[in-house]
């Protein structure tokens, strides 16, 4: 009480404002990176905490959303990681060898016809379950930059910004998840017998 | 003007939105052209869509919502 003047609470309470309104991304982000809503909760909650203690660190007018998604990651990486019993690392080797568009030559090969609109198509072609394990499936140096950048839309440099790494290994690690996910996801298409279903033969 | 390779190389900066707009429309203007590279952009950004659908829909539950606010509001005043 009285330590505050009135311009700086109105400031204060903008800024944990715009904040608040990113909960839902923060949270879907630590649901898939924990695999476990209590923990994404918690993590979340520390996420706020934190932004609150170092709030003098953010510079206003850069980007908010980005740099609450750094302390979340870091929080993760750092203090929920050594919870979680996914492997960190993955048969480099091996993911190497792995072909580009790896799901698309798949399709080509078993001579299913894409239609006209392919897009429509891949997305006939899985449920929310698959796609969540494929994605749960990654190794969380790949899973990351994935979910920045397909779910949340994040820039590559605004990716690079929150993981703490370069442009290029964005881009390198995010190409390396979107190829093991296609693998995952082309298992379970065989899993249960793939079948291509053209959009204009499913019915709404 | 862009050939297939070209474009296998950047579809996935080109998806990303991480080109330069006279580089987006180099690369739409191959795909009017180019049946098989019109359906692996396609595809892949039916990949990319499929991801935001299926992992993207979480919300936040309501008592965290309200919990962070209060803990938020306790400190600020």
């Amino acid at each position: 009480m009285g330590q505050y003047t009135d311009t700086q609470l109105q400031t204060e309470d903008l800024f944990f404002e715009e904040a608040l309104s990113y909960i839902d991304s923060l949270y879907r982000t630590a649901l898939r990176l924990t695999n476990n809503p209590a923990d994404a909760e918690d993590l979340v909650q520390e996420t706020y905490l934190k932004a609150h203690r170092f709030r003098d660190s953010f510079k206003p007018g850069t980007n908010l959303r980005a740099w609450l998604f750094r302390i979340l990651t870091n929080t993760f990486i750092n203090e929920y990681r050594k919870k979680s019993r996914q492997p960190q690392t993955t048969e480099m080797g091996e993911l190497g060898e792995m072909e580009d568009y790896y799901l698309f030559r798949r399709v080509k090969e078993a001579g299913e016809s894409l239609g006209e609109d392919p897009e429509q198509t891949v997305l006939n072609m899985f449920v929310d379950e698959e796609v969540r394990e494929a994605l749960d499936s990654l190794p969380e140096q790949y899973r990351l930059p994935v979910l920045l950048a397909d779910v949340e839309g994040f820039s590559y440099k605004e990716i690079a910004d929150v993981l703490g790494i370069p442009v290029g290994t964005v881009m390198s690690r995010l190409h390396r998840g979107r190829k093991q996910l296609q693998q995952k996801l082309w298992e379970y298409a065989r899993q249960r017998g793939y079948k291509v279903e053209p959009p204009e033969a499913q019915n709404e | 003007m862009s050939d297939c390779h070209e474009v296998h190389q950047r579809l996935y900066l080109y998806l990303d939105r991480e080109l330069l707009p006279e580089e987006v429309i180099e690369i739409r203007q191959h795909i009017l052209n180019c049946k098989e590279c019109f359906e692996l952009v396609s595809f892949e950004s039916g990949v990319i869509k499929l991801i935001k659908r299926d992992c993207g829909c979480d919300k936040a539950p309501e008592h965290l919502k309200a919990r962070i606010k209060s803990i938020l509001k306790k400190k600020t005043y």
